[in-house]
């Protein structure tokens, strides 16, 4: 399950004075929900339109199923939504698939098995004009999942969805995810990414901060001891978690420690006599890793957080 | 599995082909704007003529006697007449056809779509045009059937004999029904696509036809 089938390097796309993509370089695995992350206007679309061929990088290379961007042999195997679904408004969604799907050369027995796979097949003889936008994003998934590609793009697959259209979304990725699709999927919403993704890349500004998995980013979580009196409680602290995981800070005691360790520490708090006020353990969302990252950015640092 | 068409072969051609015929038969403004020629088409070369003759107030575009109106009404005159109203309407139908068929796509966002299922931009744009010529071609014969229906009907109610035209000469008209009809669609696809929109075409289509037709008007009176 370690194939790499995208593979990136120093990616680059340049409009005018405007860098929109800069030395970006990212590998995403067979089997696995590859999470591109960033705000609006960072650099993902475009990331991921150089990846299909309908861009050329000013600089740098990708490979896609071990061919360039746009070869035949790397877009017959990738299925892609781009940029919102885009289909004829006067046909139903079946013949808008059908329509793909005689561009590709696949038989209308893969259409209804899409529409299947989404969930439209009820709704699949309507004009595309009368869906909502969940459907049309549905619509548009099915049109990349036609012909069984290998790698499916998804574009901001949430985008513009109310939170059930969302939820739905979700399941169909994390569905295809179990079913062994490879999906390289872009968002601005954190806890999407964080939710669905087995890794994540940080873009922002056109350059990638961090490529890991989403644990990996969150780090290790932390406990925060509140305890009298200070000495003992150090002690004892370190005593579970080791002298370097323990840190004094604002008066409390925060230790490096899984939450899963917590009674065995207030065990240990407890034998060694303290009185505890607090014990709390907390994890760091990706949310406040990614502001992290992008303060740093803002603020003109390197942000360079790569774990 | 996917079968990895290669995206400028031939097989491509005929793939892309299939998928604009596909979309263009089941769109409803092809079967109008191609409903629409053929009913000007039937008004103008054969309706309005023929109460013309029957009045005896002169032909409606020229204002000819109605001794040769009926001789223009028979069968054996639809080489004569048959590319007469394609410059008028004909044209400007033609190239709103071209222009819709190529320029919407860039709204609607289909382009895109279609680019992402593989066939290259120059194949995804070929098919397009092949898929316009096989419409034309059915729009040009229906209008063939059309005429010779309304020429024969005519020369019946008439009670003039039923004599068709040179197979020559009628091959001569229609083929060049075709390449004005496909001359004016290529304008209308060329524009639709330069500018990323339909609009412009149109425009042209309408505005330009309308006027030509008004200078025309004034140019005969």
């Amino acid at each position: 399950m370690t194939e790499t089938i995208v593979v990136t390097d120093r990616l680059t796309k340049k409009y005018g004075d405007h860098i929109a993509v800069d030395d970006v370089s990212l590998t995403v695995r067979r089997g696995e929900v590859y999470g591109f992350l960033g705000p609006n206007g960072a650099g993902k679309t475009t990331t991921l339109r150089m990846l299909l061929g309908l861009v050329r990088p000013t600089r740098g290379t990708a490979t896609i199923l071990g061919a360039r961007p746009g070869h035949p042999a790397a877009v017959a195997r990738t299925g892609a939504l781009v940029e919102g679904p885009g289909f004829f408004p006067y046909l139903s969604g079946r013949d808008n698939l059908r329509v793909m799907a005689r561009y590709q050369g696949v038989t209308d027995a893969a259409v209804d098995s899409a529409l299947e796979r989404v969930d439209l097949a009820g709704r699949c003889g309507d004009a595309f004009r009368s869906y909502s936008l969940g459907m049309k994003q549905r619509l548009g998934v099915a049109s990349a999942l036609l012909g069984g590609p290998e790698l499916l793009v998804l574009d901001e697959p949430t985008n513009g969805l109310d939170p059930a259209g969302m939820a739905d979304m979700r399941g169909l990725i994390a569905g295809l995810a179990q079913q062994g699709q490879t999906v390289l999927l872009s968002s601005h919403l954190l806890g999407e990414v964080q939710e669905i993704c087995d890794r994540v890349g940080v873009i922002s500004r056109g350059r990638l901060l961090a490529e890991s998995t989403v644990a990996e980013l969150r780090g290790a979580s932390t406990v925060l001891v509140r305890a009298d009196p200070i000495d003992r409680t150090l002690a004892a602290a370190m005593q579970v978690a080791g002298a370097d995981a323990v840190r004094l800070q604002d008066g409390g005691v925060h230790l490096d420690l899984e939450a899963g360790r917590v009674p065995e520490l207030a065990r240990e708090l407890v034998t060694a006599g303290v009185d505890i006020h607090e014990i709390r353990s907390s994890e760091r969302s990706l949310e406040d890793v990614f502001f992290e990252m992008t303060a740093g950015e803002r603020n003109g640092g390197s942000g360079e957080l790569r774990p | 599995m996917r079968t990895a068409i290669e995206p400028t072969g031939i097989r491509a051609l005929g793939a892309s082909v299939r998928a604009e015929l596909l979309r263009l038969r089941k769109w409803p403004t092809v079967w109008v704007l191609g409903g629409v020629w053929l009913a000007l088409n039937l008004t103008f070369a054969y309706v309005f003529n023929y109460i013309a003759y029957t009045t005896g107030s002169g032909n409606f575009g020229t204002g000819e006697a109605t001794d040769g109106l009926l001789a223009d009404l028979l069968p054996e005159a639809i080489p004569r007449i048959y590319t007469g109203g394609l410059p008028m309407f004909g044209g400007a139908i033609m190239m709103i056809l071209g222009a819709l068929a190529a320029g919407s796509g860039f709204g609607w966002g289909t382009w895109k779509t279609v680019l992402t299922q593989g066939p290259g931009r120059l194949v995804a744009f070929a098919g397009t045009l092949v898929a316009l010529s096989v419409v034309i071609v059915a729009i040009i014969a229906g209008q063939l059937v059309l005429d010779s229906g309304a020429s024969a009907l005519i020369a019946t109610v008439e009670s003039q004999a039923l004599v068709w035209p040179d197979a020559g000469e009628l091959a001569q008209s229609v083929g060049g029904g075709l390449l004005i009809s496909a001359m004016w669609a290529t304008a209308g696809v060329l524009i639709g696509v330069l500018t990323r929109s339909p609009a412009l075409a149109v425009g042209l289509g309408l505005g330009g036809r309308w006027s030509s037709r008004t200078c025309c008007g004034a140019w005969r009176t």
